[in-house]
């Protein structure tokens, strides 16, 4: 039997980036807020210090940092013709756990989304025609622009301090940054992080081809910041263990870092970690949500009543709490109605090699998780698609993220797999060899869906969430031109070799290939089509706001935390001065 | 101790790419020049023509040091190469005594003093310290203190305050009024580096916490001490 708490203003599921951003804005209006974390506290002292936390194995190849599966997990097939199994090994995304979320074990990639991006589907058929969409896609417009989420987004980035240079601010095209950029309305808190060899090397390369090199946006920052919260971070020190580890040195932007203290002193706030949430439960009417049922560390069950619910776990858990919790009618792709589980979308990747001789020395350890150069001259829509039949694109560049031994060892074709013949290889190429990056849009589609398994449960007997994805021929498509456009910018860069092929289906979930999973849960101006609305509100249940990638109705070719950063701010801001002024649907349905 | 291994090959690994983007400046600064230790020690014996005056008389001629100053062996040819160029020029580091005497020496003369010392040196016998104090600088060396942001030492200085050669210098075993009066350099911003990572390290420490630590790395002795710099990518033998 659970034990009823005493009320409280808000609830949020889960206390990772979006729960904490939320959290802090309202506490400091006076609510009394609980967070809720299915993992442990953890902070940089003394969590994240070395050499521990440089332990390889136990973080990059056993991912410490990550959800236990014996517990929970999701299960997969490519479509709806197979029978899904669990996947107990996390391979192919890493999704999080404890405070902090994913955001302690980012690379720090940080981008904005495009303006044609947030209009997607209007865009496309504006520029190329009403019949240049696949019909097997589902894209759709966001219903929230990129002009309205621009302060946001700036928010955001002036948070975590990130490390760049502007391309477009307000509308003036600026030098040495992304020309394609969408306008920002003032330069990036600090300066790029330092520009490495083998960006150097990619930019030589593009600079000769006529294309646009700059730096990756990086929120491992160059020079030491304090964010407007006060919370001062320090430079990044080139370890190259950024993603799947927790930062050492207070340099890549988390929750721990940039808000979390902060939070932690309002006593309005209270954290309750290990807390497993296994459902939001609904008044009779189906239409108003009064509490949050959990399990702690213990074993025993609470039931916490609240006013305002914020679901802000990791985008696939929001996405299942939902189903959980009977909020939203569950997308059915038979017969394309329902919401919950729609336009699951991830991202399409390919990484070609470039091989050099023992005279170009690399020096891959030396890196940050988000320092390298790029070119945007073939993301999303920065180029004409109207001969190429396909939408979308990816952004392509030299952004070696680390050199760490176990993982990095780059050989190229005809490498014995074991033995003599392989170690002589990788320690022949490992300093001498340069990977490079191609990220690529990931359309929705009609087939693609998560929704909960029918056979297979957790560890409190409820069902797991089943991933259905494949590729859509369109995304495909898209790899195949824009890999060779890599190839070449490879072949222009000196090295002996280039090795590289597109993304082919089907989707393996156990290769990694990002943590972009995206969507579930999507935002829009339509609640036949869409899960929440443009406030991030769900259309069935208004004192729910469900904040994340499961928002996104599909995904660009930019790594999504930047924009999900900026509908956090987006839905506080809705929240803060609409919501609480007069709660109840910000839209009507 | 298997587990750890990996662990230990990816911090060097990781520290290495540090310790290059430092060492990029002095091995410009020397490429021309082969360094000549005994030529070293002709100058830590004998000073130069020039007026420098020897070494020796404050660092000794194994480097010992004396407490007020520095000892050196341990340090890399690199770190120190580095540091007498930062007197010279009196950007990064200032000194009334060091200043004029490393003005006094050519890019070739330090080149080769650092080529000295860096191949100097056995551990002395530890000095007596405060337990209280030890422990609080073990903290501070090993685990770091969130309350104050401050990051363990060793995460870039090594397991042991051992150094990570070529750029981050040793730790134990110097002496520590000389630790500590660095990390007030630091603190105060008279001493200053590129990415500022050692005065926002000390930004947030008193100068208990300051003895403490400067305390804790002064008994430590090592084994034996590698001061070998990491042979240049590329030419490692297979």
């Amino acid at each position: 039997m659970a034990e009823k708490l005493r009320p409280v203003d808000v609830v949020t599921i889960g206390v990772g980036m979006t729960g904490i951003i939320l959290a802090k804005e309202l506490a400091a209006t006076g609510l009394k807020v609980v967070g809720l974390e299915r993992g442990a506290m953890r902070d940089t002292v003394p969590d994240f210090q070395s050499p521990g936390e440089h332990d390889e194995l136990r973080f990059a190849v056993r991912k410490a940092l990550m959800m236990d599966t014996t517990r929970e997990t999701f299960t997969f097939r490519n479509n709806g013709s197979q029978t899904a199994l669990p996947l107990r090994r996390i391979q192919g995304f890493l999704p999080g756990t404890g405070v902090g979320g994913a955001m302690v074990h980012w690379n720090g990639q940080t981008f904005r989304y495009q303006v044609a991006d947030f209009i997607y589907r209007t865009h496309i058929q504006e520029r190329y025609g009403r019949n240049f969409i696949d019909p097997d896609l589902s894209i759709q417009d966001w219903g929230v622009t990129y002009q309205e989420l621009e302060p946001h987004f700036d928010r955001f980035e002036y948070l975590c301090g990130t490390s760049g240079t502007a391309g477009n601010i307000d509308g003036k095209i600026q030098p040495g940054g992304n020309p394609f950029e969408a306008p920002r309305s003032r330069p990036y808190p600090t300066p790029a992080q330092k520009e490495p060899y083998f960006g150097a090397l990619f930019r030589k390369a593009v600079d000769g081809l006529g294309y646009h090199a700059y730096p990756q946006p990086s929120s491992n920052l160059s020079q030491p910041y304090t964010n407007p919260e006060g919370l001062t971070m320090n430079a990044c020190v080139f370890c190259g263990f950024c993603e799947r580890f927790g930062c050492e040195h207070y340099a890549k932007s988390s929750p721990q870092t940039m808000l979390l203290p902060i939070l932690l002193k309002n006593p309005n706030y209270e954290m309750r970690t290990n807390c497993q949430v296994l459902k939001v439960n609904l008044d009779s009417t189906g239409k108003k949500a009064v509490s949050v049922s959990y399990v702690d560390g213990a074993g025993n069950e609470f039931e916490q009543p609240a006013e305002l619910i914020l679901i802000t776990a990791y985008s696939l858990n929001n996405v299942r709490l939902m189903l959980l919790s009977g909020i939203g009618k569950p997308y059915d792709p038979r017969t394309g109605e329902g919401v919950v589980g729609r336009n699951y979308a991830y991202q399409t990747s390919s990484g070609p090699l470039v091989f050099y001789d023992e005279s170009v020395n690399v020096n891959p350890f030396m890196a940050s998780g988000a320092n390298g150069t790029m070119i945007d001259d073939f993301g999303g829509e920065n180029f004409d698609h109207g001969a190429l039949k396909f939408i979308g694109g990816a952004y392509i560049g030299a952004l070696q993220t680390h050199g760490r031994p176990i993982e990095w060892h780059p050989t190229p074709p005809g490498t014995p797999t074991w033995g003599r013949g392989w170690k002589d290889a990788v320690a022949r190429h490992y300093n001498h060899t340069v990977a490079l990056n191609v990220h690529g849009t990931s359309t929705a589609s009609r087939a693609n869906h998560l929704d909960l398994d029918p056979t297979y449960k957790d560890a409190w007997g409820l069902p797991l969430m089943r991933i259905t994805f494949d590729f859509p021929d369109n995304d495909i498509r898209m790899s195949a031109y824009l890999t060779e456009k890599a190839m070449e910018i490879g072949r222009a860069m000196g090295g002996t070799a280039v090795v590289g092929s597109p993304r082919t289906k089907p989707y393996n979930a156990t290769v990694y290939q990002s943590t972009h999973n995206t969507g579930g849960a999507i935002m829009g101006s339509d609640p036949r089509t869409s899960a929440v609305n443009r406030y991030l509100q769900s259309w069935d249940v208004p004192n729910v706001f469900v904040v994340g990638a499961s928002a996104y109705p599909q995904n660009s070719c930019y790594n999504p935390t930047g924009t999900v950063g900026a509908l956090t701010y987006w839905a506080l801001d809705a929240i803060k001065n609409r919501y609480l002024k007069s709660p109840g649907a910000l839209v009507p349905a | 101790m298997k587990p750890l291994a990996p662990a230990l090959v990816a911090l060097a690994a990781s520290l290495t790419a540090l310790m290059l983007y430092a060492a990029q400046e002095t091995a410009a600064q020397t490429a021309a020049h082969a360094p000549d230790p005994r030529h070293g020690l002709a100058i830590v014996q004998n000073g130069t023509e020039a007026g420098a005056p020897p070494c020796q008389t404050c660092h000794g001629v194994q480097g010992d040091g004396t407490g007020a100053s520095p000892r050196l062996f341990g340090q890399s040819r690199e770190y120190l190469t580095k540091q007498l160029h930062a007197f010279k020029t009196g950007t990064a580091r200032q000194s009334d005594v060091m200043t004029p005497v490393a003005g006094l020496l050519s890019d070739d003369d330090i080149a080769d003093v650092a080529a000295y010392y860096a191949t100097r040196g056995e551990a002395l016998p530890p000095p007596r310290a405060n337990a209280a104090m030890i422990a609080r600088g073990r903290t501070l060396a090993t685990i770091g203190d969130q309350a104050k942001t401050a990051p363990a030492c060793n995460n870039c200085h090594g397991p042991s305050g051992e150094g990570q050669p070529p750029a981050i210098p040793a730790l134990a075993g110097q002496f520590a009024p000389y630790i500590a009066a660095q990390l007030r350099l630091w603190r105060d911003g008279k001493r200053t580096s590129a990415a500022a990572q050692m005065e926002m390290v000390v930004k947030h420490l008193d100068d208990s916490d300051i003895g403490a630590v400067a305390a804790y790395y002064a008994q430590i002795r090592r084994a034996a001490a590698s001061n070998a710099a990491p042979t240049p990518a590329g030419t490692q033998k297979r």
